[in-house]
C-alpha cells in the first residue's frame, strides 16, 4: 500500500501502527488502525496514560524521529508521513500542543507568525498574511505583543493562528483546553468551529466531549492497552454509548459529573486567617484586598480568570511571597503545585515519602526502617503501591499528582492549598484525587483548590470565591 | 545607530575591540569611550535608566583598577608625584593606572553601544542573512532566548515548592537545579517539535519575512570607525 493509491478524501491512514518508547519496551500503542477523512472533526478520548499524545506526534510525523521505535506506517497521499520534509508535511498536518508554553521560538506573535509562513516560502505579502491569520484566531491587534506576556488563552491562539498559516488540511490538538478558563474555552471554540465551517479537519483529544458537541462528527476511543476501540462513534450513538464511556473511566457528555457532596462544614475552629492581604511584585499590585477564613474539616475552591493571580494567591497563603496586610494561620501549610514535577527532590518514590514525614523533625535514623514501612502504607493508600522503586519523574502525570499529594500529606497538616489539582487528568483520576483530598478534610483538613471546572468546584467544595481584581468574592450561580 | 545593519555593527565593534586589544594608548581609550557614548546616546529609543546603570557598573569598575594601578603597581624610576606615606605615587603608576581604567572604559562602552542599539532577534536575523549564519543556529538561538524570562519565573516556582516541602536549599542547590534541568530538556525537545511541526526545515528554501538592510551608510560606518581608531593610534 503506498500513500498515492489512498482513497480520495482520506487525510491520514494508519496500518497497524505499534510503537513503543524503549526498543523491546512494552508497545505504548497497539495495532492501530485509524483514517482520518476531509472535513472530519473527530475528538480521541482514552484514559489517562492510554497513548493519547503519542499518537499525536505519530500522526504529526514527529515520533518516531523524536523518541520511540514504530512498527507499521503513517501514510497520506504524498506518502509516508515521516519521509515528508518538514515544510511539506505542515501543510498536511500540524500539532498544537498540551502546553501553550512550550511551542514558540519567537519574541513577539507576529513574529512568530512570520516563522511558520517563512518556513512555507510564502509568495505573498507576508506581513499582511500574518496580520490576516491573527485576526482569524481572534487575535487583533496583537501584532506587536510579546509572546511571554499573553495569557495562556492568548498562547492556544496564537499557536492555531501559526498552525494555520501553512493552511494544513488536518489541525491536531492536543488538549487545547486544559490550560483555559471557560470563557477563553469558549472562544477558542468558536473560532474552532468557524474553520470547520469552512472546510479544516481536525482531530482533537480531550477528556470531555461536552465543549465539541456542536462541531463533533466522530469520537475515536484508545483504550488502557493503547489500542484503537474497533470503530469511531458517530454523534448520534452517543446517547447510546454510555457503557463505553464508563468501562473506560471516561466523562460521559451531560453526565452529573460527581454525585453532589454533602456538606458537613459545620466546624467552626479557625485555621487560616487572612484580612485585606495583598501582594506587590515590582510596583504592580498582582492580588489585592483578600479576606479569606479557611476553618478545620473545610473543602474552599477558588475560581478565577487565567492570569488574574490564583497561584500567587496560594503562594502568598503558604508565606513564600511578601505580603502586604495581616495573615495568621495554624501550622505550617503544604501546597501541591500545578506541575507536581517541581516538587519531587529524589529519585525514588518511596524516600521522597520518607522525606517528607522525616521533615517533620523527627529525622532519626535508627527509625529508618519504621518510616519505610509507613511511607510503604502510605503509597499503598493512595494507589501507587505497585511501583515502588521507580523515579517520580517515571509515573505518569496522573501518578505525579498523586504522589505530590501525598508527600504534602504524608505529615499531619492543618491546611493543604492544590493549584489546578485535576488538571489533564480523565474522570477515573479526578475521582480518584478528589476522594484521597475529602477522606483527610473529613478528618479535619482545611483544604483550598484552584480550578478552571466550575463543576467540579460545585460538586466538591463546601464554598466557591471567585478571585477578581478586586479581592475574593463568595460565588454562586444558582 | 539603532537602524544600522546589526551584523555589519557587531563585525565592526569586534575589530574595533580587537584593535584595542593590542595597544595601551589612554587617549585613543578614552576617545573609543566618548564616542562609543555619544553614538548609543543618539539613538532612539533608547533605555537611558538600563544605559547609565549598566556605564556606571563600567565607571566603577574603571575606578577600582584605577585605584589598583595607582597603588600597587611596580615603580619603574620615574619621578614621584606624591608620597603619602601608605603609598607612593609616580609618573609611571599614574599611567598604568589610566591605561587599565581607560580599556575597561573603552571595551565596556563598545559592548554597551551593540547591545543597547540591537534588538537581539535583528541581529539573529542579520546574522543569517548578510553572513550566511545557518538557519538552524540562528532560530535555535533565538528560541533558547525566548526560553529566558520562563526559567527565571520556574526557578521562583521550584524555590516555593522546595521550601514547601520542608527543605533546605541554597539558591544554587541541585535540589533546584534537578527539577529545571529536567524541565529544560522537556521544553528543548518540546519547542524543536512544534518548530518543526510548523514545516521548519533548515535545509529547505525558505522565505525572508524579517529583512534586515544593508545599505552604504553601514559601510560607511564600519569604515569610518575603524579607521578612526587607526588613525588614532598612529597619531594620537
Amino acid at each position: 500500500m503506498t500513500g498515492l493509491k489512498m482513497e480520495s478524501g482520506t487525510i491520514l491512514e494508519t496500518d497497524n501502527l505499534c510503537f513503543s518508547f524503549a526498543e523491546k519496551g512494552p508497545y505504548v500503542l497497539n495495532s492501530v488502525c485509524l483514517t482520518v477523512k476531509k472535513g472530519e472533526s473527530a475528538v480521541l478520548m482514552g484514559p489517562s496514560g492510554s497513548g493519547k499524545s503519542t499518537l499525536a506526534y505519530l500522526l504529526s510525523g514527529l515520533y518516531p524521529d523524536y523518541a520511540g521505535f514504530l512498527k507499521g506506517e503513517v501514510l497520506c497521499r504524498l506518502g509516508k508521513i515521516n519521509d515528508l520534509p518538514a515544510e511539506e508535511r505542515s501543510r498536511i498536518v500540524s500539532l498544537i500542543f498540551q502546553n501553550p508554553d512550550d511551542q514558540f521560538a519567537m519574541e513577539t506573535a507576529g513574529e512568530e507568525v512570520l516563522f511558520t509562513l517563512e518556513n512555507i516560502a510564502f509568495p505573498g505579502d507576508m506581513k499582511k498574511k500574518a496580520e490576516e491569520l491573527l485576526d482569524v484566531a481572534g487575535l487583533n491587534n496583537f501584532f506587536d505583543r510579546r509572546i511571554n506576556e499573553l495569557s495562556g488563552g492568548e498562547k492556544q491562539k496564537l499557536s492555531l493562528a501559526t498552525a494555520l498559516a501553512a493552511d494544513p488540511e488536518l489541525l491536531i490538538l492536543d488538549e487545547p483546553l486544559a490550560n483555559l478558563d471557560p470563557a477563553s474555552s469558549g472562544q477558542l471554540v468558536d473560532i474552532l468551529i468557524k474553520l470547520k465551517d469552512a472546510g479544516k479537519s481536525f482531530l482533537i483529544i480531550d477528556h470531555r466531549l461536552d465543549p465539541w458537541m456542536e462541531m463533533l462528527s466522530s469520537v475515536i476511543f484508545l483504550d488502557r492497552q493503547g489500542g484503537l476501540y474497533p470503530r469511531k462513534l458517530s454523534p448520534s450513538e452517543i446517547p447510546v454509548s454510555r457503557d463505553i464511556f464508563k468501562s473506560l473511566g471516561l466523562f460521559y457528555p451531560g453526565d452529573p459529573l460527581w454525585p453532589e457532596r454533602i456538606s458537613n462544614f459545620n466546624n467552626t475552629e479557625i485555621v487560616l486567617k487572612a484580612d485585606n492581604l495583598s501582594v506587590t511584585v515590582k510596583k504592580r499590585t498582582i492580588i489585592n484586598n483578600i479576606d479569606l477564613i479557611l476553618t478545620k474539616g473545610s473543602l474552599t475552591s477558588i475560581i478565577g480568570h487565567n492570569g488574574i493571580g490564583k497561584t500567587t494567591l496560594l503562594l502568598s497563603l503558604c508565606g513564600l511571597f511578601k505580603i502586604n496586610g495581616k495573615l495568621w494561620r495554624r501550622g505550617r501549610p503544604g501546597l501541591v503545585f500545578q506541575n507536581p514535577g517541581f516538587q519531587f527532590l529524589t529519585q525514588n518514590i518511596v524516600d521522597e515519602v520518607v522525606m517528607s514525614i522525616a521533615a517533620g523533625g523527627t529525622c532519626d535514623k535508627s527509625k529508618n526502617a519504621e518510616l519505610r514501612a509507613l511511607a510503604l502504607s502510605f503509597l499503598q493508600d493512595f494507589g501507587l503501591s505497585n511501583m515502588n522503586e521507580r523515579s517520580p519523574w517515571q509515573l505518569s502525570q496522573g501518578q505525579q499528582r498523586r504522589l505530590a499529594v501525598l508527600t504534602m500529606l504524608a505529615r499531619e497538616r492543618e491546611v493543604l492549598f492544590l493549584d489546578e489539582p485535576t488538571y489533564a487528568q480523565d474522570e477515573e483520576s479526578t475521582i480518584s484525587i478528589m476522594h484521597l483530598l475529602l477522606e483527610r478534610v473529613d478528618k479535619g483538613l482545611a483544604a483550598l483548590f484552584v480550578t478552571h471546572d466550575i463543576a467540579l468546584a460545585r460538586a466538591y467544595s463546601d464554598r466557591i470565591f471567585r478571585l477578581d481584581s478586586d479581592g475574593l468574592k463568595l460565588f454562586s450561580d444558582s | 545607530m539603532e537602524r544600522l545593519n546589526p551584523a555589519y555593527k557587531f563585525l565592526t565593534i569586534l575589530i574595533v575591540g580587537i584593535i584595542l586589544s593590542f595597544s595601551f594608548n589612554i587617549r585613543v581609550n578614552f576617545g573609543v569611550f566618548l564616542l562609543s557614548v555619544l553614538m548609543t546616546l543618539s539613538s532612539r529609543n533608547l533605555e537611558y535608566k538600563k544605559f547609565f546603570f549598566w556605564l556606571s557598573v563600567f565607571a566603577l569598575c574603571a575606578l577600582g583598577f584605577f585605584m589598583t594601578g595607582l597603588l600597587f603597581s611596580k615603580n619603574i624610576d620615574s619621578s614621584e608625584i606624591g608620597n603619602w606615606g601608605f603609598a607612593t605615587i609616580s609618573v609611571s603608576s599614574l599611567e598604568t593606572a589610566l591605561r587599565l581604567s581607560s580599556r575597561i572604559l573603552a571595551f565596556g562602552s563598545l559592548a554597551l553601544l551593540f547591545s543597547m542599539t540591537t534588538r537581539p532577534s535583528s541581529f539573529f536575523h542579520s546574522l543569517r542573512q548578510q553572513f550566511k549564519i545557518p538557519a538552524k543556529f540562528t532560530y535555535g538561538v533565538l528560541a533558547a532566548y525566548g526560553f529566558l524570562p520562563t526559567i527565571k519565573n520556574e526557578y521562583v516556582l521550584v524555590r516555593a515548592a522546595v521550601s514547601v516541602r520542608g527543605v533546605k536549599a541554597g539558591p544554587l542547590s541541585p535540589r533546584l537545579l534537578y527539577p529545571m534541568l529536567v524541565r529544560s530538556f522537556r521544553r528543548a525537545e518540546n519547542v524543536a517539535m512544534a518548530m518543526e511541526s510548523r514545516g521548519f526545515n533548515p535545509k529547505a528554501e525558505r522565505g525572508e519575512a524579517f529583512p534586515v538592510p544593508l545599505g552604504p551608510v553601514d559601510i560607511l560606518f564600519s569604515a569610518s570607525f575603524v579607521a578612526a581608531v587607526v588613525f588614532g593610534l598612529i597619531f594620537l
